[in-house]
């Protein structure tokens, strides 16, 4: 981190009527971090917290020019088909505009349910921490890095007219 | 169950029954994961529907059973419903064979035009 102006946090919450404390607040923190956007799912989400959270991490991801996202899915209560085709379009999507995608935070036992279940998340890298999230992440950005420097530009080797 | 929080709220309260019949933490998941795919279902092919969620008991067998019912359009062919990616509206489907990995019973009666039944069950270990 180079200067604490790198770093913005928001802080998005949403006041559910529920029976239970943990469901009554849905939060979701999103950090600014030099070239990485850290989305912390900090509480069960609903369907359409989901959907939400695909449009606001498009707008940021356009106005930050983020390279890379760190999901961090530590407040999940369940992993089911919803929320992982959700986690995967947004992976697409963030790939689609050239940001790649780590996923961190899925508990073992959330884990196990994925497996007997058949459920994969795509388009993302599945890490165990925060440290691995950024170092697999970082490596991927280097490696894009390199491989521009030695491609020709796009359009000038297809031989086409 | 009418909106996307009652799906929420759905598999929150399974959980919370789970555990309270002895479920371990992560039986009580697959749980809470199974009766939110069947909640989720309800209300994209039903608009709304019921979940009951009550313990089960067969001889000395223990456990938790829950049922979802809808008054929605049916399934026309169940056993094409119950093959891995198989989907109507063009998702990943409908969840049911993961539904039926998730637990230990599976039960589904449907009637075009008149509803969709589920039944499924979990024992304890």
């Amino acid at each position: 981190m180079r200067s604490r102006a790198n770093v913005a946090v928001q802080v998005y919450e949403v006041r559910r009527e529920g029976l239970h404390p943990r469901e009554k607040i849905m939060t979701i923190r999103i950090h600014h971090l030099a070239m990485y956007l850290i989305v912390s799912i900090l509480s069960p989400l609903a369907d359409g917290d989901f959907l939400d959270l695909r449009n606001k991490l498009n707008g940021q991801v356009q106005a930050s020019r983020s390279q890379a996202v760190v999901m961090d899915v530590t407040g999940l209560d369940v992993m089911d088909s919803f929320a992982c085709r959700a986690l995967s379009d947004i992976s697409r999507m963030m790939k689609a505009r050239g940001t790649e995608t780590a996923i961190i935070g899925i508990h073992p036992e959330i884990e196990e349910s994925m497996e007997r279940f058949g459920l994969k998340l795509e388009h993302a890298t599945v890490a165990t921490n925060l440290e691995e999230g950024l170092a697999v992440l970082g490596r991927r950005i280097a490696t894009k890095r390199h491989a521009s420097k030695y491609l020709p530009p796009r359009g000038q080797d297809s031989g086409e007219f | 169950m009418s909106s996307d929080s009652d799906i929420l709220k759905a598999r929150q309260n399974g959980r919370e029954m789970a555990r309270e019949l002895n479920f371990s933490s992560g039986d009580s998941t697959l749980v809470a994961t199974a009766i939110s795919e069947l909640a989720r279902n309800i209300m994209q092919y039903a608009g709304q529907g019921e979940i009951v969620i009550a313990a089960a008991e067969e001889g000395p067998k223990r456990g938790i059973v829950i049922v979802a019912h809808d008054d929605g359009p049916g399934i026309p062919d169940i056993s094409e419903a119950l093959q891995d990616g198989y989907s109507t509206s063009g998702g990943l489907g409908l969840g049911l064979p993961g539904v039926k990995r998730l637990m230990d019973e599976f039960e589904i009666v449907s009637e075009e035009n008149a509803g969709t039944t589920v039944r499924v069950k979990k024992w304890l270990r």
